[in-house]
């Protein structure tokens, strides 16, 4: 039962730069915050424990995606587990890459109207946003990853022209103290439950049929890496500009940041200036998650493609992302939900699947050769 | 040419057509149909409301930037006219909060005021006593920028608003931006941005101190018609008489005649949102210099050859000031290092000291008056404020600390007037200008 699904070719680096760019969006929005609010000065710590707990959790996605090669998680979920189980998983899944899709639409959203349109009605941004994101989920996932390659040199490269700008207010390397911040108990438990951050990396369970095996082992590994590295780095440097009880109380750290920057009379007020590569990062998060969550539904029904998909899917994030009463409310499911509990279908369940597949000894070696037919 | 095709280029059309209509969408706004704030200025008034002041910026005379200066020179004042005046307009009105008192001022002025030109906050000293946290709120609108610069003035914000009237620059605003940045190098004012002070005001480790301004007292009249003679002789009589101290002056006191009728020296020393009160220029540099923020100043030592003269040294700093705190029976011990360099300006008097052991002999000499400064305004904040206007306790006192909740328990605030604190300067001549010894003209020949 071997089908192929428009999905075009995948490059390396394009899919490299398409799940870095997934996982690190989250840091646009309140999330620094969170962690400030959680883990005090020690917040850095927690996305480093959550980062190098995560490289198991997507060690058991890559070695269930070696074990069935050309298929994506989701069918070989349900080759491991049979139709019920492995249905279960996809809609595991499926709602992961949902919820991240509709909670990061609201409340990026809601950053622009607070940041910079503040008298245009919501839906506007919203169906503006979800135009796009459809359309270019419509070309599919090549179309997406070849435009997040393209573009991740410029969305790093903003990042770090902006750490460089606030030099300046970097005096202040003590409020990286007290190290352990609200308790190396704390910090431990909270980076367990705060691997839901690196959750996207589940992309690569996908992307898998396109890569060889060796291919996607290193696109993972590389971009969870990335990731990291990036987002510590992000969080240290939130840290170190806005002392804690600040860090604590923005509710968009980095267009705070960004605002910060003050050299002389000429360089300030800039932050406009990376508002356009903060929304074409925040577009391309948004299609990859969308078409996470196209493909996972199509290959769940057994679809042959998942185009026809997407339009309803629009219009369902599209009215599920009002039901959420107010900007606040979306922070706090993110933050005590999906980013608390995300863990458990982007890297519990490909383990478990992945462990029951050695149990009853489905797939590996043997097998694939004869399946595959690539 | 199918179907297809003329639905394609229908789209294409109204595509572009809605490039047109939809602009900016509902957040267009003309510039002429705002009022850009370039100073707000707080006050108490009665039952707990603040008079707010603003300062409007007038685009079109800002932008013309001669001023009223061209034809008319010949009749009025003795002064020159300031080029600012005419370039703003200045309005006061009294509300509960900051929010309403910007709708108030739009029954009056006919275009939307808006603040994102905001450049300076200035908080009137009878609002800054009685803790004007409540108003502080007003960082979270989007408008105000962290940026912004934050000024303490004895006396009334609006006051100070009405009287600032710059000579140099046609917008007061960008004067002020000017003047904080050029004085905040020679150290005789904090730098105090909308960051910085709540930064620290908002810390467990210090406390925040802010630029210091005034109207000045020096009998300056409104767009500098005075005169000037008199002036200068009150000026004199108003002179320090201990050489020594080089600024011993706060906002509103210093001797001069002529210019603009505000001035920007000394800091006002704030516990939380609460002003407590104020530091004058010495004081200032010498609490820039223990937060590790001091840029270049001159200070006078008394010359070690000969008595009764002085040396004029341009310092700054060498190293970032070292900190280190240790708690012993829960009081906390503060050894501070301080690390300067400098060139020396002017020998008073006369003496080498491009060699040693003169040279050795002067740099003892700094290093005893820059720690007799130091300890003088640490004994200042421990006793007289009660205030860790050095962020000892961030810079020093933190790292010892485990956790936030061990750190915020042990409430350095309340503990730093007790601390003992030995502050140790050292201090090298690293350059003596374009000659090794200063002229000597001959006597008595």
């Amino acid at each position: 039962m071997s089908y192929r699904l428009p999905e075009g070719h995948q490059g390396r680096r394009e899919a490299f730069a398409l799940i870095t760019i997934t996982i690190i969006t989250e840091i646009f929005l309140s999330i620094p915050q969170k962690l400030a609010v959680d883990g005090k000065s020690a917040a850095w710590i927690i996305i480093l424990i959550a980062g190098a707990l995560s490289f198991v959790g997507l060690y058991f996605i890559l070695a269930l995606s070696r074990r069935f090669p050309g298929k994506t998680i989701v069918e070989a979920g349900e080759e491991a587990v049979g139709p019920f189980l492995g249905t279960i998983a996809a809609l595991a899944y499926f709602i992961f890459f949902m919820a991240s899709l509709i909670l990061f639409l609201r409340q990026f959203s809601e950053t622009i109207i607070t940041a910079f349109l503040p008298q245009t009605p919501i839906s506007v941004i919203t169906a503006g946003f979800l135009v796009v994101i459809i359309y270019s989920t419509y070309i599919g996932l090549e179309a997406i990853s070849r435009t997040a390659g393209l573009l991740i040199g410029f969305i790093i490269g903003s990042l770090a022209l902006i750490t460089v700008l606030l030099i300046p207010f970097m005096v202040a390397s003590y409020n990286l103290f007290p190290f352990w911040g609200s308790g190396p108990d704390i910090v431990a438990r909270l980076g367990a439950t705060r691997t839901s951050l690196f959750g996207e990396i589940l992309i690569v369970g996908l992307i898998a049929p396109l890569l060889s095996g060796k291919e996607l082992g290193r696109v993972g590994i590389t971009s969870l890496a990335a990731a990291i590295g990036i987002m510590t780095f992000v969080e240290v440097i939130y840290l170190i500009i806005f002392p804690l009880p600040a860090s604590a109380v923005f509710t968009f750290p980095l267009y705070s940041g960004a605002r910060l920057v003050f050299i002389g009379r000429f360089v300030q007020r800039i932050d406009a200036i990376f508002v356009f590569v903060w929304i074409i990062t925040a577009l391309i998060k948004l299609a990859a998650t969308m078409y996470a969550s196209a493909a996972v539904l199509a290959r769940a029904l057994k679809l042959p493609v998942f185009r026809p998909l997407v339009f309803p899917l629009g219009i369902l994030v599209f009215a599920i992302s009002f039901t959420i009463p107010s900007f606040p409310d979306a922070v706090t499911i993110d933050s005590r939900y999906l980013r608390t509990y995300g863990w458990i279908p982007a890297f519990l369940f490909p383990a478990l699947v992945y462990l029951v597949a050695v149990l009853r000894k489905k797939g590996g070696r043997g097998s694939d050769l004869a399946q595959s037919n690539s | 040419m199918t179907w297809r095709k003329v639905t394609a280029s229908l789209l294409v059309l109204l595509l572009l057509a809605l490039t047109v209509t939809t602009t900016g969408c509902w957040d267009r706004r003309e510039p002429e149909d705002l009022a850009f704030v370039i100073t707000l200025g707080l006050d108490t008034a009665p039952n707990k409301q603040v008079l707010l002041t603003v300062q409007i910026a007038l685009p079109k005379r800002l932008a013309g930037g001669a001023g009223p200066g061209g034809g008319g020179g010949g009749g009025g004042g003795v002064g020159p006219s300031p080029v600012s005046s005419g370039t703003t307009f200045v309005l006061s009105v009294v509300a509960p909060s900051i929010p309403t008192a910007l709708n108030l001022i739009n029954t009056n002025v006919g275009r939307m005021v808006n603040l994102d030109h905001n450049r300076l906050i200035v908080i009137g000293e009878d609002m800054a006593r009685k803790n004007f946290s409540r108003f502080l709120a007003v960082v979270v609108f989007p408008e105000i920028r962290r940026t912004t610069f934050l000024i303490t003035t004895r006396g009334r914000a609006a006051d100070f608003i009405e009287a600032n009237t710059p000579f140099i620059e046609a917008n007061p605003a960008k004067y002020i931006e000017e003047l904080t940045t050029a004085n905040f190098f020679s150290g005789l004012i904090p730098l105090s941005q909308l960051h910085q002070f709540l930064s620290a005001a908002e810390s467990y480790g210090q406390e925040a101190i802010t630029i210091l301004a005034d109207v000045t007292k020096a009998g300056l009249k409104p767009k500098g018609q005075t005169d000037f003679k008199k002036q200068i002789e009150e000026a004199m009589k108003k002179a320090p008489t201990i050489a020594l101290e080089t600024i011993p002056f706060i906002a509103g006191e210093i001797p001069r005649a002529g210019g603009n009728r505000v001035e920007f020296v000394g800091a006002a020393v704030y516990k939380g949102a609460r002003l407590v009160g104020f530091l004058n220029g010495s004081e200032t540099r010498a609490a820039a210099a223990l937060r590790g923020e001091f840029r270049r100043g001159f200070i006078l030592v008394p010359n070690p050859l000969r008595k009764g003269f002085f040396v004029i040294i341009e310092l700054s700093q060498a190293r970032p000031v070292s900190v280190k705190v240790r708690i012993n029976k829960g009081i906390p011990e503060i050894n501070v290092r301080v690390t300067m360099e400098g060139n020396i300006d002017a020998i008073q008097g006369g003496g080498n000291f491009s060699v040693n052991p003169a040279k050795r002999q002067l740099e003892r000499a700094v290093e005893k008056r820059l720690t007799q400064i130091a300890n003088a305004v640490v004994t200042k904040a421990q006793s007289q404020f009660q205030a860790d206007i050095f962020g000892f306790g961030d810079r020093g006192a933190r790292r010892l600390f485990r956790t936030w909740d061990e750190w915020t328990r042990y409430k350095w605030l309340s503990q730093f007037p007790q601390a003992r604190v030995k502050v140790q300067t050292s201090f090298r001549v690293r350059r003596i200008g374009l000659q090794f010894a200063p002229p000597k003209p001959v006597t008595g020949r």
